[in-house]
């Protein structure tokens, strides 16, 4: 899959600026949150998350001439929101501190509603769970259990083998269960 | 690919969802499906640890609205930004349109007439400098 930075000038003149907003609030609204829990799960801090989100709605947006009335494939722009997460937190620990140092808080966004009818303690004890897993099996689980990607869309998000989608969710699963067991009772 | 009469046993199962050993049931499990099913099923999350995991990474409700705000205005800056650099650009691109390979090469190449008015103008052309600060402010 082609992952470039849509390198083309987005849509010009009145007309094609008014499509090229209305895709704009389309992409935002039918990825927005799916684009946010990815980048999320790698870079855990909300604000990174933020920026995370912004940057991959700018190269949707600015490759939104190359595809021809097309919508942005919803593969595309998860596999895009994963490079520039990825790039970003890189970016981040050369500069600031170590990623498993960075805070996993409540972002500058008012709570939502999951998150708080899930309460505070439940929050940290997912996330110390969460953090025990290697970056791409978060992904892998965040992709399957809250955006419903099949395998074969995660293994194409992600850049692996099928088999490998299926045994790293299997064993990320599995090592939820055993750190979250308390939850089960 | 170990076939599909030689299912691994349910403990060895289990035993490899912890550790991941042994790794023939990896390579067992790449291959079949009803092996892949049974380890779905004894993976799968309960509906609270799939809650939990929503709400670790739900979005904050104005999400959308500080996104559409900051991406707007991104983009808006960076037009900015390309207007003011082809701006920038554009004496030393009519310069270079005017000078040309044929201006002031023809007149170095041809016959000598002596001293020309105009022979400091190459020396202009040279202000591409200017052009390699137009990329970096780009990147």
């Amino acid at each position: 899959m082609d992952v470039s930075d849509g390198a083309g000038r987005p849509p010009t003149g009145a007309a094609g600026r008014r499509r090229g907003d209305d895709e704009l609030g389309r992409l935002l609204a039918d990825h927005g949150d799916v684009v946010y829990r990815v980048a999320r799960s790698i870079v855990r801090d909300p604000a990174l998350a933020d920026d995370v989100v912004q940057e991959t709605m700018i190269k949707a947006w600015r490759s939104l001439p190359d595809r021809d009335g097309e919508p942005v494939p919803r593969a595309w722009l998860l596999k895009v929101a994963r490079t520039t997460a990825i790039s970003l937190l890189r970016t981040r620990r050369d500069e600031v501190r170590a990623p498993d140092q960075l805070p996993a808080a409540d972002g500058p966004g008012v709570a939502s509603a999951e998150r708080t009818a899930v309460g505070r303690v439940a929050l940290d004890e997912m996330w110390a769970a969460l953090e025990r897993l290697d970056e791409t099996s978060r992904t892998i689980v965040v992709l399957r259990e809250l955006s419903g990607l099949s395998y074969e869309e995660i293994a194409d998000v992600i850049d692996v083998p099928l088999a490998t989608v299926k045994t790293r969710l299997f064993r990320a699963r599995r090592a939820l269960q055993i750190e979250l067991r308390e939850w089960s009772r | 690919m170990t076939g599909p009469t030689r299912h691994p046993s349910a403990a060895a199962l289990d035993r490899w969802l912890v550790t991941g050993r042994p790794g023939r049931v990896d390579r067992h499990v790449a291959g079949c499906d009803e092996c892949a099913a049974a380890l779905e099923a004894r993976s799968e999350l309960v509906p609270e640890m799939r809650a939990g995991l929503a709400a670790a990474t739900a979005p904050p409700d104005d999400l959308g609205g500080r996104t559409d705000e900051a991406v707007r205005e991104r983009i808006a800056a960076d037009d900015a930004l390309a207007v003011v650099l082809e701006l920038f650009l554009l004496p030393l691109e009519v310069a270079g349109t005017i000078g040309g390979p044929e201006g002031p090469t023809a007149r170095r190449a041809g016959p000598p007439r002596g001293p020309s008015p105009g022979g400091g103008a190459s020396g202009e052309d040279g202000a591409g400098g200017d052009d390699d600060d137009g990329e970096r402010s780009d990147g």
